[in-house]
């Protein structure tokens, strides 16, 4: 179920000399929001810090009432089995399961019932249903990023995390991949976010964080 | 526990070279180690059985382990022979149940014929058992040069009721044709007896009447008639200490313990043995350390498996049983193979043995204390898995995606 997401303050130390600031956000339940910026300005950490995968050296992330922050482990790992949906730039298919067995593997660690079933429906929907006992090497990359986006929507989040969605497609497909995260997360109800150099994803999001150079990176 | 099982399987499945190799590598070393002592076991077990029908063995003075694989295995030289006097005072002495007198020196196509008498074949394991031989077909032998045939002499000699056919000198098959003719005795046996299968040396042996031996090899009169040797059982306990003791106080024979016979075989086999698991533990170990190399040979992938599991939400006891029970998995199933295939290799081994030393080895036994030389494989693996499972609960998810 979605919740209201709000970032408090938050810093990332990345050894002594640099630490990355962040802009408070305050979202409500169900916005889409495009994080851009150039790189090294800390897009990725944030998507981390929001999936509770990385803590802040100072902050908070909220997500609801509960505080990653100051959560303990197990109850980041449980924040992010029921309510984070993740696609990865580079996928993180398991390249020796078939692209059901992917789907599923997202949705056993959600503790889903009957996650077979319901992974071929998750790809069933995306187009995938005759490529179902394909592995990821034998699929093409608009292919493997479909069963990446089934994996990470499959357990019904409300919390969507999608880093460069479109990095590794030309125009045609990336116009199809940005459609096919906005169906995802409006069929859910879900936050999404979008870490994104592309100006067609960012345009296509009706809210934007831009992280700048000035802004973000502090020398120590 | 469901995912991590789940994950081990289809991690395993993802390299099954790796897999195949590793259970091979655990399932050969379980079977090297395993496969020896189980056949030695077997030897011991089947050796006593056929020794069990009688108390005390008595023959001419020398080896006591020659005189019982002579006498009793028809495998080795006789030390000797023994007066027929003595073996009568044996049978006349009070407290005597028992005195059974064993003659070689004949074969036919390579099966002793042993001479003996009808008390032969009221040998009982114990007192009030039945017969220990039983007559399969015929009847027990009444008059001389009758043949009363092993189950598996009468088998592979092609010999029936009513077959005849002439004993050759010697304790062994001649090789060539002419030295078979030379040693050929003119008389004939006439077959009127054929055993059940006991599984013991007897299946193999000829039995006639020991008059019969005596009448081929020229013993006419009773001061030059001999035996090999006299199987000797007593009414009571106590008698048979008297009688091994004034066997052994004269010059002329000597009174063997079968028990001690096999103790001291059986301490002659642990030296071996020793030696034996001494290369059964190198086996093993470097069975341990293709474990290990398996379990570290994985680790980049795993390392990728885990971080992604974790970055979904999987908890830590998760990623740590997934770590061991790849592990647990791979040992167990080389473990399992090596057990099955150690029993196999010794059934086979028993087998053919047994062939060979003229008694049948029971199915090998495999006890808990040679399982568990194995089964130590399994915490050993373990062991080395630890490491990367710890490091999979402690290493963030972050480094590896």
């Amino acid at each position: 179920m979605s919740a209201a997401l709000r970032t408090e303050n938050l810093s990332v130390q990345y050894g002594p000399e640099v630490t990355l600031r962040y802009p408070d956000l305050n979202l409500e339940a169900g916005v889409a929001l495009a994080i851009t910026g150039p790189s090294g300005t800390g897009k990725t950490t944030l998507l981390h810090l929001l999936a509770g995968l990385l803590r802040p050296a100072s902050g908070a992330v909220w997500s609801g009432d509960l505080n990653l922050n100051a959560a303990s482990e197990t109850a980041r790992e449980v924040f992010r089995r029921r309510n984070v949906g993740y696609v990865f730039q580079d996928f993180h298919l398991m390249p020796g399961l078939s692209a059901l067995e992917n789907v599923e593997l997202g949705l056993r660690v959600a503790g889903a019932d009957q996650p077979r079933q319901r992974a071929r429906e998750a790809l069933e929907r995306l187009d995938l249903g005759h490529r179902v006992q394909n592995r990821p090497g034998q699929l093409s990359t608009g292919e493997r990023q479909r069963v990446a986006v089934a994996r990470a929507v499959a357990h019904r989040p409300g919390l969507l995390l999608v880093d460069e969605p479109t990095a590794h497609l030309d125009r045609n497909r990336a116009g199809a991949a940005l459609e096919l995260l906005l169906d995802a997360a409006a069929e859910l109800g879900a936050t999404l976010i979008v870490v994104t150099h592309d100006p067609l994803v960012a345009d296509a999001l009706p809210a934007r964080l831009e992280l700048g150079q000035e802004m973000a990176v502090v020398g120590v | 526990m469901r995912l991590a099982l789940w994950t081990a399987l289809r991690g395993l499945r993802a390299r099954a070279g790796v897999l195949a190799i590793t259970v091979l590598a655990v399932a050969l070393a379980t079977a090297t180690a395993l496969t020896v002592p189980l056949v030695t076991r077997q030897i011991e077990r089947g050796a006593q059985d056929a020794a069990q029908v009688f108390d005390l063995l008595i023959a001419a003075p020398g080896s006591a382990t020659q005189a019982l694989t002579s006498s009793l295995f028809y495998l080795d030289t006789p030390t000797g022979n023994i007066s027929e006097k003595l073996y009568e005072e044996l049978r006349d002495s009070p407290g005597t149940r028992r005195a059974v007198p064993i003659g070689l020196g004949d074969n036919h196509l390579g099966f002793p014929i042993v001479g003996t008498n009808a008390a032969f074949f009221d040998q009982r394991l114990r007192p009030k058992d039945p017969p220990y031989f039983r007559l399969a077909q015929g009847q027990i032998f009444s008059g001389e040069h009758q043949i009363v045939a092993g189950a598996r002499a009468a088998r592979e000699s092609n010999l029936k009721l009513g077959s005849t056919f002439k004993g050759a000198h010697g304790l062994e098959e001649r090789e060539t044709e002419e030295e078979r003719g030379s040693a050929q005795h003119n008389e004939a046996y006439t077959v009127v007896g054929i055993l059940a299968p006991t599984g013991g040396p007897v299946d193999r042996a000829l039995l006639t009447p020991i008059e019969t031996i005596w009448e081929v090899h020229g013993q006419d009169t009773p001061a030059t008639r001999q035996v090999t040797a006299v199987l000797y059982a007593a009414d009571q306990l106590a008698g048979v200490y008297v009688t091994a003791q004034r066997v052994n106080a004269g010059r002329e024979a000597m009174a063997v313990f079968p028990g001690q016979v096999f103790a001291g075989a059986r301490d002659v086999l642990a030296q071996g043995q020793a030696a034996y698991a001494g290369l059964s533990l190198l086996v093993l170990g470097i069975a341990a350390l293709t474990v290990w190399l398996g379990v570290h040979s994985a680790t980049v992938e795993r390392q990728k498996t885990v971080a992604l599991l974790r970055a979904l939400g999987a908890g830590r006891s998760t990623v740590f049983g997934l770590v061991l029970g790849e592990t647990l998995i791979t040992v167990t199933l080389g473990v399992g193979l090596g057990l099955a295939l150690a029993v196999l290799l010794s059934g086979v081994g028993g087998t053919l043995l047994g062939d060979r030393l003229g008694f049948t080895l029971a199915p090998p036994q495999l006890t808990w204390t040679l399982a568990v030389r194995a089964l130590a494989l399994i915490p050993l693996g373990l062991l080395a898995a630890l490491p990367p499972a710890i490091g999979a609960v402690r290493v963030s998810p972050l480094r590896h995606l």
